[in-house]
């Protein structure tokens, strides 16, 4: 399902999606914009038993509560403290709504589609199962990450984590969109 | 239909209504055999029918029109006492309504022909048999008229227009026919007021025009207009409009007018007096001279008489989802509203509390606080549904099932505006339908064998609903045989569920127990057995899963009394918050027993399993964090002498729940964990606390039936 966002970008001139950009360590990654619903900041997770280690546990977002997904966890790195940077993206799948959390998020980025390469075990340090594709942007690269497999619950081997030790990217202290309405 | 017109979009609305209707006719044709069929009861069906068959025909839907038509010329007939109610009567009215009900059903699929031309066929012969039955062809006369089309003015109506004659103007009376099967005719009908109202003013309409609007008329209205047109002018201008089959002008001559309206005043008198005569009677029985509500209801038939709207109250229509997010709204405000108070708190630290602005704010605060729980207190209001919305298809089905078991019965229901929530309403329907429906089969006796026992010869259930604190209790009481309690024994004795040694020492209450047990289902062991129990195991379940409970009292040769006692609503539960590792859970309070403070070296081992004598029974005890099983582990809290134990039961199994910490009774809204989470075993949902953070509900059923499997229970209660 690669659903590119054909936005009319006046800046860049040419087909590209927008793009939610947000930081796990040292990577850069993102999601489609029109796949976000919200970006809040971190709050109290409720824990959920009998669930794989990477789901979280639920978070009350008005009223409606939502399953929370450790993205760090669900992408095989190692779990860091959260801080003040931390934030939930909630994006909106098939009518439901789930948060993962993300160290820090930056900003929205279009990317041009000429400038989207698939996925290379080389070039990053996740499991490129999860990643629709690598954007190649002046100065850094940006892992599109595939929001339907980071989400799809025991789709494949949901088992438990494997926590070998990565180095820990330390939480980059990049300048955070604050989401909307949360104080 | 019309050429092309897209009905879809109106077809939402148009089975909803038709659902009202078809309901209203079902309520009140039951009535027409019981009662002498008092008028309220025979316009109320009439108008119901007349309404369906307009908006059928308009949708064209016409079997469904034809088959209301028919029903609504009997009707017609009925209230004009052309015809008498009958049994045959009754029938065939059912027999449309069924033959309505499918048709109906046709049209909400967007099928067509699968009710059988014969069925329809059958129908109507049975209702045009029916009609025979009537002397003359006043059906003829009826379907010309279209309806009554008469025209009562109130005073300032004659204010204006005798003004208007003796400036001057002109009064006409504009006969409007529309299409037969126009859409939209409300609107057609709105437009063609306006375009009267270009030249001059329309007095008023004959139906009022909210009826008018509301498409509350066949195809015919009159308009008393005041205009300086003459009629052709007005009779070209309407013409003019779509959809319009025949317009006719008329001048009004002042005098008629005023005759008119003497003979409506009359009218209106004779009713108040009527009124006025039943008051003074009320208020003689009653030997009260305050007599406000009969007072108030004797304004009813003087209102009608002049011809005004029936008193209705004033609603609207709502999604259930918007409701939802109302509620959902609230329950964020309530956050916001915590976070508020904090804000004030860490002020008030600063600054003290005698600081202006802290003083302020914790008004405003306060004041959040009032209008947040009255906004939530009235939003769970706007969820609650009479009960009679389900109470009203059982005076059919137990006539039915009377007539076809033989039996004759009296059935009364009421309480039916007894309120509860939506959610709780849609599940009782089926525990009540059987419940009902062993009151009938097995409870009633044949009227031979009621006569032999001393009985009148009708048998009598009753329905009833009320409330009771935070609860609504439903019952049915027959005044049939009874259950006797050695038969139940003797049978269960049979099936070996029992022993004798166990049977001897059973309570009544404990023998009844006996008949919610499965296997106590099968029809034929039920009648030698007690006459009751159709899937009464099936109803207990379905009434425990609401968070409900079910009551039998029962007195051989005398009859039996089933009471339902079900929370108002299936959103919000009374729940014991406790706290186990760190972890805040929601046990519902209903599957709560009572909590304990026990040392730890009461704990037995039996069988490798830590259990507790609680009351002089031995309880298995779950530890809740241990058994839920969570991917992190959190390590329970240093070990302390005491044991906090909630014992909680479902059915007759009981358990001991382990926890940290009591930390209080509160009331939960009980929210779904959604579908990414799925099902969570011991877990029923979740609800969000005060301060916005979530917390699990528990689902002891689910726990218990894990655990006390795998331990021997003392014997079965």
């Amino acid at each position: 399902m690669d659903e590119l966002a054909v936005l009319d970008d006046v800046e860049l001139m040419g087909d590209g999606e927008q793009v939610v950009s947000f930081r796990i360590g040292d990577e850069i990654l993102a999601v489609g914009v029109d796949t976000v619903y919200e970006i809040v900041r971190m709050r109290e997770v409720t824990e959920v038993p009998q669930v794989p280690s990477y789901v979280h546990g639920v978070i009350n977002l008005r009223g409606h509560i939502i399953p929370v997904i450790n993205l760090r966890n669900r992408l095989g790195l190692e779990e860091v403290e959260e801080t003040r940077s931390t934030r939930i993206i909630v994006v909106e799948l098939g009518g439901e709504s789930i948060g993962m959390v993300v160290d820090a998020v930056d900003e929205v980025v279009t990317v041009p589609t000429d400038a989207i390469s698939p996925p290379s075990p080389v070039l990053i340090s996740i499991d490129t199962d999860f990643v629709r594709g690598i954007a190649r942007l002046e100065d850094r690269l940006i892992i599109l990450l595939d929001v339907l497999k980071v989400t799809q619950f025991g789709a494949e081997g949901d088992g438990e984590e494997k926590p070998e030790a990565l180095p820990a990217g330390d939480a980059a202290a990049a300048p955070a969109i604050e989401g909307g309405d949360e104080a | 239909m019309t050429d092309g017109f897209d009905m879809s979009e109106y077809l939402d609305v148009f089975l909803q209504e038709a659902d009202d209707q078809l309901l209203t006719l079902e309520e009140n044709m039951v009535k027409l055999e019981q009662e002498d069929a008092p008028q309220d009861v025979l316009q109320a069906i009439f108008r119901a029918a007349h309404t369906l068959k307009g908006a059928s025909a308009s949708m064209g839907f016409t079997q469904l029109a034809e088959v209301t038509h028919i029903l609504e010329n009997v009707l017609d007939a009925l209230r004009n006492e052309q015809i008498k109610t009958s049994t045959d009567l009754v029938d065939a009215t059912f027999k449309a309504l069924d033959c309505m009900r499918a048709l109906k059903e046709e049209a909400a699929q967007g099928v067509q022909g699968t009710v059988p031309d014969e069925v329809i066929q059958d129908t109507l012969t049975s209702l045009k048999t029916i009609l025979a039955e009537s002397q003359g062809d006043r059906m003829e006369a009826q379907e010309a008229g279209g309806g009554p089309v008469g025209m009562e003015l109130a005073a300032h109506d004659m204010e204006t227009i005798s003004e208007a004659v003796e400036r001057g103007y002109n009064v006409f009376q504009v006969h409007i026919k529309l299409k037969e099967g126009c859409p939209l005719k409300g609107i057609r009908a709105a437009l063609i007021v306006n375009d009267m109202n270009d030249h001059g003013e329309v007095v008023k309409t004959a139906p009022p025009s909210e009826d008018l609007e509301e498409e509350r008329f066949d195809h015919e209205f009159v308009a008393l207009t005041v205009t300086q047109s003459t009629e052709t002018e007005i009779m070209e201008s309407v013409k003019k409009l779509a959809e319009i089959d025949e317009v006719s002008v008329e001048a009004v001559k002042a005098d008629e007018v005023v005759a008119a309206q003497d003979k409506a005043d009359d009218e209106a008198a004779e009713a108040a007096d009527a009124a006025e005569a039943a008051v003074a009677a009320a208020a003689e029985e009653a030997g009260d001279p305050d007599v406000k509500p009969a007072a108030a209801a004797a304004d009813a038939p003087a209102q009608q008489a002049q011809g005004g709207p029936s008193r209705q109250v004033a609603t609207v229509r709502v999604n259930v989802e918007q409701l939802d997010n109302l509620m959902n709204y609230v329950a964020e405000l309530v956050i916001d509203r915590t976070m508020l108070e904090q804000i004030r708190a860490s002020l008030a630290q600063q600054r003290g509390t005698q600081d202006d602005i802290v003083a302020r704010l914790e008004e405003s605060v306060s004041g959040i606080r009032r209008r947040t729980t009255e906004l939530q207190e009235e939003i769970m209001k706007a969820r609650l549904l009479p009960i009679a919305n389900v109470f009203n298809r059982f005076p059919r089905m137990v006539r039915d099932l009377a007539k076809k078991a033989g039996k004759e019965i009296d059935f009364q229901v009421s309480g039916g505006e007894t309120e509860l929530d939506r959610s709780v309403l849609e599940f009782i329907a089926d525990p009540l339908i059987h419940i009902l429906r062993n009151a009938v089969d097995h409870g009633i006796e044949p009227p031979d064998v009621r006569e032999e026992a001393g009985k009148p010869r009708k048998g009598a259930v009753d329905l009833n609903a009320r409330h009771e604190e935070n609860h609504i209790v439903i019952e049915v009481t027959d005044d049939g045989r009874g259950i006797d309690p050695e038969k139940v024994k003797a049978a269960a004795i049979r099936r070996g569920q029992l022993t004798e040694e166990v049977a001897a020492r059973m309570s009544r209450r404990e023998v009844y127990d006996l008949i919610f047990a499965p296997g106590t289902s099968t029809a034929d062991q039920i009648t030698d057995v007690s006459g009751r129990g159709v899937g009464m195991d099936i109803v207990k379940t379905n009434i425990e899963r609401l968070n409900g409970q079910i009551d039998i009292q029962s007195q051989v040769g005398v009859g039996t009394t089933m009471a339902v006692r079900l929370p108002l609503t299936l959103a919000i539960i009374q729940a014991l918050m406790v706290s186990s590792r760190q972890r805040i859970y929601a046990i519902p309070l209903s599957a709560v027993e009572e909590t304990e403070r026990r040392p730890r070296s009461d704990v037995d081992t039996v069988r490798g399993r830590e259990t507790i004598t609680v009351r002089d029974k031995v309880i298995p005890l779950i530890d809740l964090s241990g058994a839920l099983s969570y991917s992190r582990e959190v390590p329970p809290p240093e070990e302390s002498d005491q044991l906090y134990i909630v014992v909680v039961s479902v059915g007759e199994k009981l358990a001991g729940l382990i926890v940290d910490r009591l930390v209080g009774e509160q009331e939960v809204v009980i929210k779904s964990l959604g579908k990414f989470i799925g099902e969570i075993h011991g877990i029923s949902g979740a609800t969000i606390l005060g301060d916005g953070t979530v917390a699990l509900i528990v689902d002891v059923g689910a726990l218990l039936n894990r655990v006390v499997d795998e331990i021997q229970q003392p014997a079965l209660a």
